[in-house]
């Protein structure tokens, strides 16, 4: 698991630098990545659906980028990208795109409805992130008020 | 940094207002050429325009462009080409945005949108390569759920991605990149497994293809659906299908052509 997790790291840090994260953001961009990933398998272990293991990761990357944003003053997007990129399908499609150019059929739609469920459990993670730090923040400014 | 004053506009009224919302589209336009999502860049465009103070602006964003209206008239449209995904210009564009809210004037607004636009890759080639291959072999290792996968998927990607810079100099369509990009990964898998370094060749050139392949498109399809954008699904589905065909295809063609050449597989 440990080796798990370093990879995500690995892979998290690898992707913001890719896409030009300023320095200081790749690290915490890595450590969304790293964490939100030893949640999945945490969860996948302890034997939950790879779906809901994605959604739960997701929805704890999402809360983490928009508290790094606040934090920092930057956009969330800056520490979603880096650290969603573990959870994202994308080897997946390839696959799906591989079996149905080799002649198999039935595992490209098998590959492709994971892709389109893996894709859902993330967006449906992070949208909520957004919706409770959202509620969270209008909750605060109306207790003040 | 100037201060905007109500009494000294930096052009006259109507022009003002004018450039204003160039100003604001512009940003906008920014945002999305870096890949910031939708909502975002309607959230920016609306916001600079109330801190401009002009009222009444109907501000309609899709991938493909940018539409500001007042009063149903249209006052800026600006189409969007390649997307290139650039956290760096996001985060500039984003200090400029608060920027904007606390009162910047419009030059500096505009010499600040021409400053970001400039700005140069922060990291080295060199660095991003090893960057891109390195992130691609950790991949592997979550996939694949075995750590032998890292150092084969490490060459392999960056074999590739040295391949994409070569190919970038030719000027080819995306399509075409995708293909050789394949192929080449495809190609070096082989010749790994030959030495008997690769442990499944599949997987290795999945992994080598890793920062090629729009996982985080495919995950932006639903998100799109679930804000009610459709048209932005299409495309953005439209973009997956053809990135990750091309790439396929560029394997298969290799996979086809040893297999015919009575390699094993």
């Amino acid at each position: 698991m440990i080796a798990q997790v370093l990879c995500s790291v690995v892979a998290s840090a690898g992707f913001a630098i890719l896409f030009q994260a300023p320095p200081r953001r790749v690290a915490a961009g890595a450590l969304a990545g790293g964490l939100g990933w030893a949640l999945y398998l945490w969860l996948v272990q302890a034997g939950a659906d790879p779906f809901a293991g994605t959604f739960a990761a997701a929805l704890l990357v999402g809360l983490l980028s928009e508290w790094l944003a606040r934090l920092e003053k930057d956009a969330a997007r800056v520490f979603t990208i880096p650290g969603i990129i573990p959870l994202v399908p994308g080897t997946t499609v390839y696959q799906a795109h591989l079996a149905a150019l080799t002649g198999h059929v039935g595992q490209a739609g098998r590959l492709a409805a994971e892709t389109v469920l893996y894709g859902v459990a993330i967006a449906v993670g992070l949208a909520m992130a957004r919706w409770l730090v959202q509620e969270a923040g209008a909750g605060r400014r109306h207790c003040r008020s | 940094m100037g201060r905007r004053s109500p009494s000294t506009p930096v052009v006259p009224f109507n022009n003002r207002i004018d450039n204003q919302i160039a100003l604001a589209g512009d940003l906008g336009a920014l945002i999305l050429r870096s890949d910031g999502d939708l909502r975002r860049v309607r959230e920016t465009i609306s916001a600079a325009l109330r801190a401009f103070g002009v009222p009444g602006t109907d501000v309609d964003v899709s991938p493909l462009g940018i539409r500001i209206a007042t009063g149903g008239r249209t006052m800026y449209t600006r189409r969007i080409g390649a997307v290139s995904r650039n956290l760096q210009r996001l985060s500039a564009a984003n200090a400029l945005s608060r920027a904007i809210a606390q009162g910047m004037s419009d030059r500096d607004v505009r010499e600040a949108l021409i400053r970001i636009e400039a700005m140069t890759d922060r990291y080295p080639q060199w660095l991003v390569t090893l960057a891109g291959a390195a992130a691609a072999a950790g991949i592997a290792v979550l996939v694949s759920g075995a750590v032998a996968f890292f150092l084969p998927v490490l060459l392999v990607a960056y074999v590739v991605e040295v391949a994409l810079l070569v190919l970038g100099r030719l000027g080819l369509p995306r399509w075409a990149e995708g293909m050789c990009a394949g192929a080449v990964a495809a190609s070096v898998a082989l010749v790994l497994r030959r030495c008997g370094l690769a442990l499944d060749p599949g997987m290795v050139v999945t992994g080598g293809l890793v920062p090629l392949v729009p996982g985080i498109l495919s995950a932006t399809v639903p998100a799109d659906l679930l804000s009610g954008a459709p048209a932005s699904a299409a495309v953005r589905a439209a973009e997956t299908v053809g990135t990750a065909a091309a790439l396929a295809s560029g394997v298969a063609l290799v996979l086809s052509a040893h297999r015919f050449l009575g390699g094993p597989l």
